[in-house]
């Protein structure tokens, strides 16, 4: 039996880290220790809700939730009840959707003794040091542009023939007052990397397909 | 002095080592499971030409006797590793630890595909033989081993009486190793990129999967952890880590001084046929001896108990 090719990888050509897609991750940065709750949704659906425990002793530093494997649909949360996670602090905890063609964003809430705030809502925007990654499969010329602030870049994206290299190589841009650098080039299949010094909301889109650049 | 001498010229000799000859058969099958590859065989093969010298120290030779392969199926079945993209970890700075980044894979489990091409075409080989003739006694009352190694190679049943069997007796054989030629490594490669290519769609899809495993010709490589050819590193399998050529030798070897008797003589032997009122007539032998020069074999044997 023939494997099934998981189409979205190639049928992917926007992005918006407000509502997270297939190659995308959002990565929150958890600095302060606490309880904490995450809320999953999936358009206007909370599909899962679970907590999360910062500072524990021997917790692990990097936690990664697939939102599209967490228990959970359009007619219920997932809200059953588990064990929960923990990171240590500070810890980074990431937010990718390994398939399917839903849009997920992501809200986080402290939860003190006393009070609870919310310290990420994706779907607004991505707070200062945060990251948002994307790895970029199609050859071809994409347009970064911040909501914030209203910076842009533009990436393209090649695919050397008849050579060989590794996709786990990783670009970064920094967005601080501007997309730092703001003309990229990289390889097919790897990933960018934005690290947010302000708050940002980016969208990608693969602007130009015919201008691929070859070797 | 014996009661009864035969000879036997050489082209005699010739004619009923040839019958013999063209009753042999070999088929063997197995396969093996090496981790990230499978690799199994399939063949079947017969004997051509060759001629018998008779020689002046009581041996003889069968030369030039080719090993023709009717079937030699090879099939190779490859694991694909996971193909995907993405990945990779990032610095950042100080309290926080480093960023490692999901990968997103082609295929929803790693694929695996086969190909199983028949070599036979591709591949020759030759055999030689020298030894000496040998008389062994069949006692039909003895009973057969448990696992009788004859039992694929025998190409008349035993007899249903005693007999004296003339066996060639082969002291040392040359069998020519497998040595795939360079054709078959392309048949391989051109097989297996057939086969890989036709999993993924074609345009940019393709093209993409092309860059993450090199080539296909490269991706085999990998597989097969292996930095020569492909023709050679199947010579090599079929000779060592199979044993096929060991085993081949050792069936040539067994079908000719075991299994199957160059000349048989009854013991007793039927000189009169029986006839509507006379049982038939038959003579005990014995002593039976076996030798040759170079023109002629020559048996021997007395009559009686």
């Amino acid at each position: 039996m023939r494997p099934a090719l998981n189409r979205a990888i190639f049928a992917q050509r926007v992005w918006d880290s407000g509502a997270l897609t297939v190659l995308a991750t959002l990565v929150h940065v958890f600095d302060e220790a606490g309880d904490y709750e995450i809320f999953v949704r999936r358009g206007e659906a909370i599909v899962h809700r679970v907590t999360l425990a910062v500072g524990r002793d021997g917790a692990p530093r990097q936690l990664d939730l697939d939102l599209a494997a967490l228990p959970g649909d359009d007619t219920r949360c997932g809200c059953e009840g588990g064990d929960g996670y923990a990171i240590s602090e500070p810890g980074l905890v990431s937010f990718h959707v390994s398939r399917g063609a839903g849009a997920y964003s992501v809200r986080v809430q402290r939860r003190t003794e006393r009070h609870k705030e919310w310290v990420l809502d994706s779907a607004e925007s991505i707070p200062e040091g945060d990251l948002f990654a994307v790895v970029l499969v199609r050859p071809g010329v994409y347009a970064v542009a911040d909501k914030v602030s209203g910076a842009e870049a533009r990436i393209s994206v090649e695919l050397p023939r008849g050579e060989r290299y590794r996709m786990d190589e990783p670009a970064m841009v920094e967005l601080q007052k501007g997309f730092d650098p703001s003309e990229l080039r990289v390889l097919a299949g790897r990933a960018v990397v934005f690290r947010c010094q302000d708050r940002a909301r980016i969208g990608i889109e693969l602007a130009d397909e015919t201008a691929t650049v070859s070797s | 002095m014996a009661h009864v001498t035969v000879a036997v010229n050489e082209s005699a000799f010739q004619s009923s080592l040839e019958l013999l000859k063209r009753s042999f058969r070999f088929a063997a099958a197995d396969s093996g499971d090496f981790g990230p590859f499978r690799l199994g065989y399939d063949v079947e093969a017969h004997l051509e030409g060759g001629t018998v010298d008779l020689r002046a120290d009581n041996t003889f030779e069968l030369k030039e006797l080719d090993v023709r392969w009717s079937r030699l199926k090879v099939k190779l079945g490859l694991d694909i590793p996971s193909m995907c993209v993405g990945g990779g970890c990032i610095d950042l700075p100080w309290p926080l630890p480093d960023f490692c980044l999901p990968r997103w894979c082609l295929f929803e489990a790693d694929p695996d595909v086969s190909i199983e091409p028949d070599l036979a075409a591709f591949v020759a080989q030759e055999v030689s033989l020298t030894g000496s003739l040998v008389v062994r006694y069949f006692d039909v009352t003895v009973p057969p081993p448990a696992i009788d190694p004859c039992a694929l190679l025998r190409v008349v049943p035993p007899p249903p009486n005693n007999r004296w069997n003339i066996h060639l007796d082969p002291q040392t054989i040359d069998l020519d190793l497998f040595d795939f030629p360079d054709i078959v490594g392309n048949l391989f490669e051109d097989g297996l990129t057939s086969v890989i290519e036709a999993l993924i769609p074609g345009g940019i899809v393709r093209d993409l999967v092309l860059v993450i495993v090199g080539s296909v010709a490269d991706l085999i490589r990998d597989i097969l952890d292996i930095p020569d050819e492909i023709d050679e590193w199947l010579s090599d399998f079929f000779n060592v880590s199979f044993g096929l050529h060991d085993l081949l030798l050792q069936v040539v070897g067994d079908f000719f001084s075991s299994c199957n008797p160059l000349y048989g003589i009854d013991d007793p032997l039927e000189i009169l046929p029986a006839t509507s009122t006379l049982i038939p007539v038959r003579i005990p032998i014995a002593n039976v001896a076996v030798r040759n020069d170079a023109n002629e074999m020559i048996i021997e044997a007395d009559v009686g108990a």
